[in-house]
């Protein structure tokens, strides 16, 4: 099992650095940035010194190796539009998104698990008829949409939360948080479920979709057969057979929530790196776009690690077809 | 102690009218007997088997029919009634051990939990029974494999584990569900073996349903015919298999290949099909494909006349002991 | 076929196509619909900016559902914005299943290196959301191009980045498809007649993935036309030169703290409806394929 598990690490390391090159060629193609240091009223000699100062005289795989080695340092260039390292930027936009898609995700989990299981266990109730209609709903509605509604009822028309911002935010080192502040919480309601409001619906279906698959097959029948009772039946032998696939699709609404972030995070002014993401797309600020990239890179590859050991230690059949029985 | 069943009737109720599946189906088991419940695919064999533990859900219901185990009689058409039996009054051994077993939980915790959903026993208590059983459906060394999971198990092996969990309990009755169709020939008598030197040590009843005429050959020491719903003939087993009374169950025997039939020959196959549940003929259902039919078998269904310890449903039945035409 | 697809649906299924449709012919005649063509724009009076719907006090019976700042009908807007929303939508979708499925009937057909590639590229895209995807790209087109250039190839720019999105759920279904139907005797029998292996996919196999297929492009054509609402609404979207729904919404949130609610509200429900018509169809074309949705023995 561990060597399944140091293959898959760098398996891993071997996506980000594909990915890493991308990043990199982009940042390198996309735009002059001699030119955008510069300005076009630099002379020619100035830009070759610069050309120079910057490395990009040399062949394209020793800047490779030399952007490589500057990223671990955590030097990812300077910010075309701001003019700040970007490193810095996302160090300081980080925590807000962090908190937004945590919070996020735990409505995601904390509501859409139980409703979907609810959904599966009784399958003909009203309630569960309303509860798959809102999903249906919720999926449909944009997000953006949904937020701006939020915004208006309870910010403009009831006064009752912010419609922007994060409030009143506290610093714990290198940290700042928002959960630790009356303001800051309030901030947090709306964006969080707007967020949460389509991962939530998508959870919701595929938990209640798995687990009626598992309900129907022969060995919750047998276990109904041998007479255990019926709380036994649909956990112990229904939901941990369905948790599996819910526990791919939960980390890969991380993901989700990680791009979607970008609305939320327009729609209510949210400091956070979807947002600062979506103003370098728009400014075409190269060192921005490619650390991002980077960064949703490695996140992304975590995250499919994290779950590739979690099936391990979930599902014995694949614990044995890698460590033998 | 003895099991009867009485009058099961279970029915198809999809909008329209009723569809009878199983129509007055009743038979009765001795302690330490063997019923052999043989058919066709779709004559309602495995309804039958569903209808004793309750495991028949909508739109197919069961209408009626009583259970009496020893004292004690039991409605099926009252789920409430019916779900105290399961397990641990009725015992069931299904068709295919590798779906019915959860693949997630060793063999050892599956047994442990049925034995504690049905007596009072410690979790020490429950291990050591669970070992216990084990051994005695003859898995080599129980002690290890109750650790393993169903996976890491042979066919065999699982089907031995399914019965020791259909036995858990102490069941006065176990229902059989076509437990051998699914195995390989040598494993397949091992398992009527089994089945053989248990019934007798725990004096169990068995309803054994089958399509498979060389187990119940074996095993059983009754035997009753069902066609289209309905038993048609019941007799001791050496009697149906030497002198068989119904054209059915003639052909049945017939259609068995023998080493003895010389080669070249056409196996002799019932022509036609058994009518779908709904569209049984008027009279004998059986009629259509009958070499023996006459008017009134097209106009008048037999009723099933008990005589002794056979019962049969034929207006022209083949002669007791001659056994052919 | 496409009968046989909606023998098993329910009712509700069957409406939800009907609205579906209703939303194309509406799309389709905006021009003959529309109370107000508002793409020309001498017809604007900026004397009519911002009134509310006709039926409250301060509304005109010429602009049904209220006007935007510069005195364009809202109705008239949504109604040009739903045909763009919906062009771009159908096309992406039609683009990622002519895509998807030609790439995976041939990785299914020749396995192989190119069965791999593919798989490893269709596992790769999972992990990256669609718009993330699409923003990528369509920064990049807008770097890369210059302005009049972005702006006449802006529509076909967010079709490709959606297709790119959507195009691994066509492949895979195309696929497996393909897999099962290799193994069928009358596929190796034609091979042994030497067959084109391009006849065999397009006769055979093709006809066999088509209900999956449809499904798939059902809910493919919600999450497209949400994508692209999305984009425009952030702005990296098509120019704004002709507003989808999308960019109506983001046009109209600007007004939204002073109260001016019928800007966001009726473009969003057209947007909101048209979706969740598609979902309620694919959910159900999806249940009337699926013969698991009876019980008889538990």
């Amino acid at each position: 099992m561990i060597a399944a598990i140091l293959t898959r690490l760098l398996q891993g390391v071997g996506v980000l650095l594909v990915v890493g090159l991308l990043a990199f060629a982009v940042s390198t193609r996309l735009g002059d940035p001699v030119n955008n240091m510069l300005g076009p009223e630099a002379t020619n000699a100035e830009r070759e010194a610069m050309r120079e100062q910057l490395g990009l005289d040399r062949p394209f795989l020793v800047q490779y190796g030399r952007y490589l080695g500057r990223v671990l340092h955590g030097k990812l260039g300077v910010s075309y539009r701001l003019g700040i390292p970007v490193g810095e930027l996302l160090a300081e936009r980080l925590p807000a998104s962090v908190e937004l898609s945590g919070v996020a995700m735990l409505l995601t989990l904390l509501l859409g698990v139980p409703l979907g299981m609810y959904a599966a266990i009784r399958r003909r109730s009203w309630a569960t008829r309303v509860v798959l209609g809102a999903s249906l709903a919720g999926l449909s509605v944009p997000t953006f949409l949904i937020g701006l509604l939020l915004i208006f009822l309870f910010a403009v028309h009831l006064r009752w939360l912010p419609s922007s911002g994060r409030g009143e935010v506290v610093a714990l080192g290198p940290w700042t948080t928002g959960l630790l502040t009356p303001s800051g919480l309030r901030a947090l309601i709306l964006p969080s479920v707007t967020l949460a409001l389509y991962s939530l619906a998508l959870m919701l279906r595929l938990v209640r979709g798995e687990l009626l698959d598992v309900l129907q097959s022969e060995h919750v029948r047998f276990a109904r057969a041998r007479g255990l009772p019926e709380r036994a039946v649909n956990f112990r032998h229904g939901f941990r057979n369905a948790l599996l696939p819910v526990v791919t699709v939960a980390a890969l609404q991380l993901g989700n929530l990680l791009a979607f972030s970008v609305v939320t995070e327009t729609v209510f002014q949210w400091p956070g790196m979807g947002l600062l993401f979506l103003q370098a797309v728009q400014f075409v600020d190269v060192p921005v776009i490619s650390s991002y990239l980077l960064l949703a890179a490695v996140a992304f590859v975590l995250i499919n690690f994290l779950v590739d050991v979690s099936y391990r230690l979930l599902d014995p059949r694949i614990r044995s077809a890698a460590g033998g029985s | 102690m003895s099991v009867a069943l009485e009058g099961l009737q279970v029915t198809l109720a999809a909008g329209g009218p009723e569809i009878p599946l199983v129509q007055d189906v009743s038979f009765h088991i001795p302690s330490g007997r063997v019923l052999g419940l043989v058919g066709e695919s779709g004559a309602g064999k495995s309804l039958t088997a569903a209808a004793l533990i309750g495991l028949v859900s909508p739109p197919v219901r069961i209408s009626g029919g009583t259970l009496t185990l020893g004292e004690r009689t039991v409605r099926l058409d009252d789920p409430r009634a019916v779900r105290p039996i399961r397990g641990s009054q009725v015992g069931f051994v299904p068709q295919d051990p590798f779906t019915s077993l959860d693949p997630l939980f060793t063999v050892g915790d599956q047994l442990v939990e049925t034995l504690q959903a049905h007596l009072p026993l410690s979790g020490a208590k429950a291990r050591a029974r669970a070992l216990q059983l084990l051994a005695d459906v003859g898995l080599p060394s129980p002690a290890e494999r109750a650790g393993h999971y169903p996976h890491q198990l042979s066919g065999g092996m699982r089907q031995r584990v399914a019965i020791a969990l259909a036995l858990a309990a102490g069941p006065p009755l176990v229902v059989a569900d076509e437990c051998t169709t699914a195995l390989d020939v040598s494993t397949q008598a091992q398992i009527v073996a089994l089945l053989g030197r248990l019934v007798e040590e725990h004096g169990t009843s068995v309803l054994l349903i089958t399509h498979d005429l060389g187990v119940v050959a074996e095993l059983a020491t009754e035997v009753a015919i069902m066609y289209s719903g309905r038993i048609v003939e019941h007799a001791p087993v050496e009697e149906l298999i030497r002198a068989p009374r119904h054209p059915y169950t003639r052909a049945l025997l017939d259609a068995v290949p023998r080493p003895a039939s010389a080669p070249g020959r056409a196996l002799p196959a019932i022509p036609g099909v058994m009518p779908r549940p709904g569209e049984a003929p008027a009279g004998c259902a059986f009629h259509p494909r009958c070499p023996r039919a006459s008017d009134r078998c097209r106009t008048e269904r037999p009723a099933l006349e008990t005589v002794g310890r056979s019962a049969l449903a034929c207006w022209h039945p083949l002669a007791p002991e001659a056994g052919r035409d | 076929m496409r009968l046989g697809l909606l023998d098993g649906t329910r009712r509700g299924t069957r409406i939800a196509l009907g609205v579906v449709l209703a939303y194309v012919l509406l799309a389709a005649g905006a021009r003959w619909v529309a109370p107000q063509p508002v793409q020309d724009l001498r017809t604007l009076d900026l004397m009519n900016s911002s009134l509310p719907p006709a039926w409250s006090p301060e509304g005109n019976r010429a602009f049904p559902l209220g006007t935007d700042e510069q005195g364009r009908d809202v109705l008239s807007g949504a109604l040009f914005g739903l045909r763009l929303s919906m062009g771009v939508g159908f096309a992406a979708v039609a683009l990622a299943m002519i895509l998807g499925v030609s790439a995976g009937l041939l990785a299914g057909y020749r396995g192989g290196w190119l069965d791999a590639v593919l798989m490893r590229a269709a596992d790769a895209q999972l992990t990256f959301p669609a718009i993330l995807v699409a923003m990528l790209l369509d920064g990049l087109a807008r770097s890369v191009l210059p302005r009049s250039v972005h702006e006449t190839l802006g529509v076909p720019v967010v079709v490709g980045a959606i297709a790119l999105a959507q195009w691994v759920p066509f492949a895979r279904a195309a696929r497996v498809g393909t897999l099962v139907e290799r193994e069928k005797g009358y596929v190796q029998a034609a091979q042994v007649m030497a067959r084109p292996g391009w006849a065999i996919l397009l006769g055979h196999v093709l006809p066999n993935v088509l209900g999956p297929v449809v499904v798939i492009a059902t809910i493919g054509l919600g999450n497209a036309i949400l994508t692209e609402a999305t984009l425009s609404f952030l702005g990296v979207g098509i120019p704004p030169t002709s507003p989808s729904l999308g960019t109506l919404v983001r046009t109209g949130s600007a007004y939204l703290p002073s109260g001016a609610w019928w800007m966001v509200v009726f473009p969003g429900l057209a947007l909101a409806g048209l979706v969740l018509a598609v979902n309620v169809a694919g959910d159900g074309l999806r249940d009337g394929l699926d013969p698991k949705q009876r019980g008889a023995v538990s």
